[in-house]
């Protein structure tokens, strides 16, 4: 049923699903739904809710699939979605930082999947990566989703600022800040 | 350039998203400022270490569950198809009215005739409405009661007043204040039932 909409691009498929085409919506999440769950682990540190958010951003992809802009960058938008939920999820939850059990339970998922089943899960994690990603998981909300962003998925400063609709300058001083305590609590990499 | 000017443009620096000018003050600062130049480093490297990564796999289980539940949504294209079909009946309704306008000059009796065979189908469509709304949630069903309710008595009164005061004024401003009640409530409705609506067809 995925491999229906192999061939064809984000765009295509969105107006087929528009269309009425439930099978192209199928393969858009087959496409997308990893993304959106590694963006939403980073950010929330947790699996169990990285799957609600990647569920409820898929479901809010479909819903307002209309109001995406034909032309524009379909992952963008998805990410901006993903972000904003993982946002709006981390305030729900208080900005409370990972009890140490959850970031314990959080390296043993880590050591679950380097031994997955997928070719990527397979690559080993260095210890340096395994260190800073649990300190990203300790820092308040927004800085960590700015690392992520930044350092995990590779975005730049504005389309950071883009996505999470703020200034570029308010992104700056999270990533400045965030980097700071994340070498406190890594020391120099 | 002061440190803090060159901090704010690190990033940027290190991404090669800045201007050729602005590049060159911050090179410039950097090979004279061993603290920036070590911030500079911290952000190699903290890209170098998490690029290595590794993608977390999901459970097979969220892709079925997503595609399920999409499935139970209305498609978001035949949302515009349904909203589509309602103006189509306010068009309609539209033109019945006016052409029973254009029967009224005709003739005061044709008029009267007309107002009361329509009438009854103007209740039952009142009805169909109602049990429409009621079909798509508990808490639609009582918006559709009191539509299709309202629906009756104006058709009634309409058809009352035509037939004792033929005067089309009266049954059109009616018929235009129940179609609209009924587009109205039919909005409503979708908003309060969510998914359920989009299996209605119209
Ligand atoms: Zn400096």
């Amino acid at each position: 049923m995925p491999e229906a909409g192999v061939e064809r691009d984000d765009g295509e498929l969105v107006r087929l699903c528009l269309a009425g085409e439930q099978t192209a919506f199928d393969a858009l999440a087959a496409r997308h739904y990893r993304r959106v769950y590694n963006v939403a682990y980073r950010m929330l540190g947790n699996r169990e809710q990285a799957e609600d958010i990647t569920q409820e951003t898929l479901l809010r992809v479909y819903s307002r699939l209309h109001t995406f802009k034909q032309g524009a960058s379909f992952i963008a938008w998805v990410r901006r979605i993903t972000t904003n939920l993982c946002i709006d999820h981390l305030r729900r939850r208080g900005e409370q930082t990972v009890s140490l059990d959850r970031q314990l339970e959080a390296g043993m998922e880590h050591a679950d999947t380097s031994a997955g089943a997928s070719p990527e899960g397979r690559l080993e994690m260095t210890e340096d990566a395994r260190r800073v990603m649990e300190a990203l998981r300790r820092l308040p909300g927004k800085q960590r989703a700015v690392l992520v962003l930044r350092h995990v998925e590779g975005l730049k400063v504005d389309e950071i600022a883009r996505t999470m609709k703020m200034p570029q300058g308010t992104v700056k001083t999270l990533l400045f800040r965030g980097r700071h305590a994340v070498r406190g609590m890594v020391g120099e990499l | 350039m002061e440190c803090s000017a060159a901090r704010e443009l690190l990033d940027e620096y290190f991404e090669g998203t800045l201007p050729a000018l602005r590049r060159k003050d911050v090179a410039a600062h950097l090979a004279q400022c061993a603290a920036c130049a070590a911030e500079l480093e911290q952000i190699k490297r903290l890209t170098v270490t998490l690029a290595g990564a590794p993608r977390v796999e999901p459970r097979e289980e969220l892709l079925r569950a997503i595609t399920a539940r999409a499935a139970e949504l209305p498609t978001p294209g035949s949302r515009w198809a349904l909203v589509a079909g309602w103006r189509r009946v306010a068009v309609a309704a539209a033109a019945v009215t006016a052409a029973v306008a254009g029967v009224r000059y005709g003739g005061p009796m044709v008029w009267s005739r007309l107002a009361v065979a329509l009438a009854p189908g103007v209740t039952w469509l009142g009805k169909q409405g109602a049990l429409a709304l009621a079909w798509m949630g508990p808490k639609v069903e009582g918006i559709g009661v009191a539509a299709g309710a309202v629906w009756e008595v104006v058709a009634a009164l309409g058809s009352a007043l035509a037939t004792a005061w033929p005067a089309m004024a009266w049954y059109a401003a009616g018929e235009a204040a129940v179609v609209g009640g009924m587009i109205l409530a039919i909005h409503w409705g979708r908003r309060a039932a969510g998914a359920r609506i989009g299996t209605l067809v119209v």
